[in-house]
């Protein structure tokens, strides 16, 4: 094997390694009472970009202090969850009442949880991922990125399968 | 079998590209940071008819009050439109308690300090310290602040309303 192939060869690894960080860094929090949000806003730019994905860990809502970047469903609809920034906290009896504004935002959230819940503080973001995670969510998105590499992955290891064995094949033959 | 040079190279990338993916995630951690929002405070005189106010209006308007800050502050003026005199009095009706504890009101009248305190002590009728003889007025500047504290770490965020009522009681005495 020459240096320049040993080379490209150890690079690949190293992109595999890479990857395979990445993937660790978005899946292994799950074990962890954690979870990844897609950021689809970019109401807290500079710090977490539209396409973003974050990564929440479940935490005591008292444990919570101002400055804290938190996921939180949107107190005007349930459906919809928030990343924004905790600029006030608040202790009413057995609530804790937050109010949070995303870093770009002018106007505010107010809402309440009990004082034992919990809520989800942003621990680190993972730039662009939130698009790939939204693609993933349709159709072609789904057939391009998580079919497609598989198929892809699959037929390289047939190749590795059938290929030792053509090559032994084709030495005895060219004998003939 | 791949020959171990090859091998160590597999690895040596593998490890390599791991520790780089380590250190990007811990680069692209979200601190905790600033974020401290601060406390909108409007208050507005009402009068309940002897005194004629100016204005009714907004007169302390205060946006992201924050603790040890400033402050705000906002004049209003008091006649006497009765016959007799009046002892002026007032109570401020905050539009929720978010700030009772935490927002400190000083009520000057004539730049001499008639009341200071919490808002949530000023609830109740105060006597401002002025009697008004019919047609003469007086200046009550309202100084809102948060100071720093607990209470005021509390008030971030919060936005309040409050309405200074202000009334005239005829004086016993005359003046």
């Amino acid at each position: 094997m020459t240096a320049t192939r040993a080379l490209a060869r150890t690079l690949a690894w190293a992109a595999a390694g890479l990857a395979a960080g990445i993937v660790l860094a978005v899946a292994a929090p799950l074990a962890f009472d954690a979870r990844p949000y897609s950021v689809l806003s970019g109401s807290m730019e500079p710090a977490i970009a539209a396409g973003d994905l974050v990564v929440a860990r479940r935490t005591p809502a008292t444990a919570i202090g101002i400055g804290d970047v938190v996921t939180f469903r949107d107190p005007d609809d349930g459906a919809r969850l928030i990343t924004h920034r905790v600029g006030g906290i608040r202790r009413d009896g057995g609530r804790i009442a937050f109010v949070t504004r995303g870093d770009a935002n002018t106007g505010v959230e107010r809402w309440r949880v009990s004082a034992d819940a919990d809520v989800g503080r942003v621990a680190y973001r993972l730039p662009l991922l939130g698009h790939v995670a939204v693609a993933t969510r349709t159709r072609t998105g789904f057939a391009l990125l998580v079919v497609l590499p598989l198929l892809a992955l699959a037929i390289n290891e047939l190749a590795r399968i059938w290929r030792p064995a053509a090559e032994k094949e084709a030495p005895g033959a060219a004998r003939t | 079998m791949s020959p171990p040079k090859a091998n160590a190279g597999k690895w040596i990338g593998l490890a390599a590209g791991l520790v780089l993916a380590a250190g990007l995630v811990l680069s692209w951690g979200v601190p905790a940071s600033g974020g401290q929002l601060g406390a909108d405070v409007r208050m507005l005189a009402a009068s309940t008819g002897e005194l004629d106010v100016r204005p009714t209006a907004v007169f302390v308007s205060a946006d992201e009050l924050l603790p040890g800050g400033p402050g705000a502050s906002g004049t209003v003026s008091l006649g006497n439109i009765t016959g007799g005199p009046l002892v002026v009095e007032t109570r401020l009706t905050p539009s929720s308690a978010a700030l009772d504890r935490a927002l400190r009101v000083r009520l000057e009248a004539d730049s001499e300090v008639v009341a200071i305190g919490r808002l949530g002590s000023l609830r109740r009728w105060t006597n401002v310290g002025a009697t008004l003889d019919p047609g003469e007025g007086v200046a009550l500047e309202a100084r809102v602040d948060l100071p720093a504290g607990q209470a005021a770490a509390e008030a971030g965020g919060q936005s309040v309303e409050i309405t200074a009522e202000l009334r005239g009681r005829p004086a016993r005495d005359g003046r």
